[in-house]
């Protein structure tokens, strides 16, 4: 499942910014470590599955996540486009509650984001991370509540409050928004160029999008 | 934000480029941009690259290798914005059914 090899982008043909790296690099490990929710062990089962579905790979038969989870993650990481409510409302019922669904979603996601920036870049899927031993923190209180999406969030759903529900989960998301793409204050600038135009990161975006059915 | 950040460069840019390939989209090596995506979106692994290896050098010959680096990773961060908004059902805001129809997308339908 694991080994130690540390995350690296070596031996791509194209320069990766050394910041950029870095935050991967440790959004990578972190995947790992005891989260609000799942276990370190759990984490990685959810990443695993999740790669597995985006990628047309054997899902490992791991017992660390039950069925539930195990589905969410391969919906989420290859066909989150069709998702219905119903789908969450099967998944709570099978188990999974809102708030671990949240946490889900951001490793499901971030895992699907390395690894889309991994093949781009022109290097090898990195090996997932060892697990760290431990207990998730369960937060005791949470501002969260059910809003008009389908999860709690804090304050308006909308595309910086999707994960607020989970505080780590929403921080990581804002993190590797700013060093993959933009910031979220530098989005406001319409003229700022990172090596690409924003016209060029723009079109990259919305064909993305309309490959994955995402109407954002 | 295709629109208004195109329209600040000055480009006359064509919406309906994203979803109609034989429309030129007027920003600068988007059709190797493009290429690029649709290269990336539906490549599996590095091992079965051949695809993603043709569309990353036209993109270096094209735009420059750190453009090409910066566009893995802009389209990585799609990669999971767009899980993270539809898995958890985010309302689409209103003003993207007016954009849908300059797209060439059918009308979008809340699935809540």
């Amino acid at each position: 499942m694991s080994d130690q090899q540390p995350f690296s982008w070596a031996n791509t043909n194209v320069p990766v910014p050394s910041a950029t790296v870095a935050v991967v690099a440790e959004q990578w490990q972190a995947l790992a470590v005891p989260g609000s929710w799942w276990t370190g062990e759990q984490r990685v089962g959810i990443a695993e599955a999740g790669r597995a579905a985006k990628r047309g790979l054997i899902a490992p038969q791991s017992e660390t996540i039950n069925q539930a989870a195990r589905a969410a993650a391969a919906q989420v990481a290859a066909g989150a486009g069709d998702m219905t409510q119903a789908d969450l409302d099967k998944y709570a019922t099978d188990g999974l509650d809102p708030l671990s669904y949240v946490e889900l979603v951001g490793i499901v996601a971030r895992t699907t984001a390395i690894d889309t920036a991994t093949i781009g870049l022109g290097a090898e899927l990195q090996p997932f991370p060892m697990p760290i031993p431990g207990d998730p923190t369960r937060p005791a209180a949470t501002a969260a509540k059910q809003r008009s999406a389908w999860v709690p969030t804090v304050g308006a759903a909308g595309a910086t409050t999707a994960l607020s529900a989970v505080p780590t989960e929403d921080q990581a998301q804002e993190q590797l928004h700013g060093a993959l793409y933009l910031s979220y204050h530098e989005m406001g600038d319409y003229a700022i160029a990172k090596a690409l135009s924003r016209p060029q990161m723009e079109l990259l975006a919305a064909r993305t999008s309309r490959h994955n059915d995402c109407y954002f | 934000m295709l629109r208004v950040s195109a329209q600040t460069a000055g480009i006359p840019v064509d919406l309906r480029s994203v979803t109609d390939r034989a429309i030129d989209s007027n920003i600068p090596a988007g059709a190797q941009l493009l290429d690029f995506v649709d290269a990336l979106i539906h490549t599996h692994s590095a091992n079965d690259s051949g695809t993603i290896e043709t569309t990353r050098q036209a993109l270096i010959e094209t735009a420059g290798a750190d453009r090409a680096a910066r566009a893995a990773l802009v389209i990585a961060n799609f990669e999971m914005m767009n899980r993270i908004l539809d898995a958890t059902g985010v309302p689409v805001p209103n003003r993207m059914g007016e954009i849908t129809s300059e797209l060439g997308l059918p009308a979008y339908t809340q699935r809540h």
